[in-house]
């Protein structure tokens, strides 16, 4: 039962990812674009224990990583976030929550996140974050929690 | 139990978190070549179909550049023409010998990542078309990139638009040289560096390849002049540059199958291995 769950999680998470890197890769407004699979990481934290979370971000991190040439950058901070974050969102999930709650809780781990992308990606002289800065940090941000919202309205709690 | 899982997950982040730096440091240092290629192997894939959209997309919008520049290519064909037949003339009375031009693979782009912490394009040919590492990108405006990994069927390219991208440059109508990179203050706006400030640059001119650095071959258009201003503290300029080849609207370009002299290339390793 609990392989089957995470045969089950692991394959939507590669469905996800492949989402991802085929269709929200190319929806960008001003540079910027949504991260589902950091949404999907989110929802995940409500539903499971930590270890498992950050096992998660991590694995996913990876793929979208190799998908992106970006080694790294995505594993590190999606498993630091989710190292960070999972208490706060684990102990919250029995809350019903407003949707304009949900949008700031997504916004705060997505800036969180691009914050931590950003630093990691300045050490490294291979990236050109500071040309992206506003967008990987403010629109971005933004548009993961538009579309976290968008999913927490759209979601079935089965 | 409670502390044990918390160490457990703080072993499990910190192993995660050194795997990540692990990747990063060898992705600075050049390295993880064959997990690359895979990976630009399986991107193309599952591009592909995209890419087959963006260039109808894009056709009708390239149709009418075309058509632009085809009414302004018979003109200058005419021109060249009669050109070619003067320069026939006096060549062979200067006993000089026509240098041969690099042959070109035409390759459609099957993915592009322009305004990301990593810009790059993807090609749709590889190591089977001839194409190897080093091998200049351009399309009919100039200058794309270079090829950076390739495997069999698709090469990565760098474009002009990567602070990693460098290319040495001449501006037309002088001597002056200088090397050509990207600042990451706009999405076509190149720098060229080393200029002394003696030399007039002047709005509007050309700025191509030099062939100096053995990395491309000279006359490859760039981009044109947009300002210049003088360096902080050092006796060159700085010269901004509007690149020629717009890399959003790209969807075919050419792989110039050039390959640095060898003998250029063998004094610069016994230069280094002397150094």
């Amino acid at each position: 039962m609990i392989r089957s769950d995470n045969i089950r999680l692991g394959l939507i998470g590669i469905g996800i990812v492949a989402i991802q890197i085929i269709l929200l890769r190319h929806l960008k407004i001003y540079g910027a674009e949504p991260d589902l699979i950091l949404v999907f990481i989110l929802w995940l934290c409500t539903k499971e224990d930590r270890t498992k979370c950050i096992l998660y971000a991590g694995a996913l991190g990876l793929l979208q990583d190799s998908l992106t040439d970006l080694w790294g950058l995505n594993m590190f901070s999606k498993t630091l976030l989710v190292f960070i974050f999972h208490h706060f969102l684990n102990r919250t999930s029995e809350n019903r929550f407003l949707i304009w709650q949900i949008f700031l809780i997504v916004l705060a781990a997505a800036f969180l996140h691009n914050l931590f992308l950003y630093i990691v990606s300045s050490f490294s002289e291979v990236y050109s974050g500071d040309f992206i800065v506003f967008s990987l940090l403010i629109i971005g941000s933004l548009f993961t929690a538009i579309l976290g919202s968008f999913l927490h309205l759209v979601r079935t709690d089965n | 139990m409670r502390r044990v899982t918390d160490v457990k997950d703080y072993i499990i982040t910190a192993i995660i978190l050194l795997l990540a730096i692990t990747l990063m440091v060898n992705r600075h240092d050049g390295g993880l070549e064959n997990a690359r290629k895979t990976s630009i192997t399986i991107l193309s894939y599952l591009e592909k179909p995209l890419s087959n959209i963006r260039v109808y997309r894009q056709a009708l919008t390239t149709n009418t550049y075309l058509q632009r520049q085809n009414v302004i290519l018979q003109d200058e064909l005419s021109r060249v023409r009669s050109i070619e037949q003067q320069n026939i003339v006096l060549r062979d009375l200067l006993d000089l010998q026509q240098t041969e031009r690099n042959p070109v693979v035409p390759v459609k782009v099957v993915a592009k990542e322009l305004i990301g912490l990593s810009n790059s394009i993807i090609l749709d040919a590889g190591t089977s078309d001839g194409v190897k590492i080093g091998m200049p990108v351009i399309n009919s405006d100039g200058l794309i990139g270079q090829v950076i990994i390739v495997n069999e069927n698709f090469a990565q390219v760098l474009p002009y638009s990567n602070s990693l991208f460098r290319v040495s440059a001449r501006v037309e109508g002088s001597r002056a040289y200088g090397i050509v990179s990207w600042q990451a203050t706009g999405n076509r706006e190149l720098v060229l560096n080393h200029i002394p400030q003696t030399i007039v640059i002047e709005e509007g001119q050309l700025v191509e390849t030099s062939g100096y650095s053995n990395q491309y071959p000279q006359g490859i258009p760039i981009g044109e002049v947009t300002r210049v201003e003088p360096g902080d503290g050092v006796e060159t300029q700085v010269v901004y540059l509007r690149a020629y080849a717009d890399l959003f609207t790209l969807s075919e370009a050419f792989i110039l199958k050039f390959e640095p002299d060898s003998a250029i290339q063998e004094l610069q390793d016994d230069q280094e291995e002397l150094f």
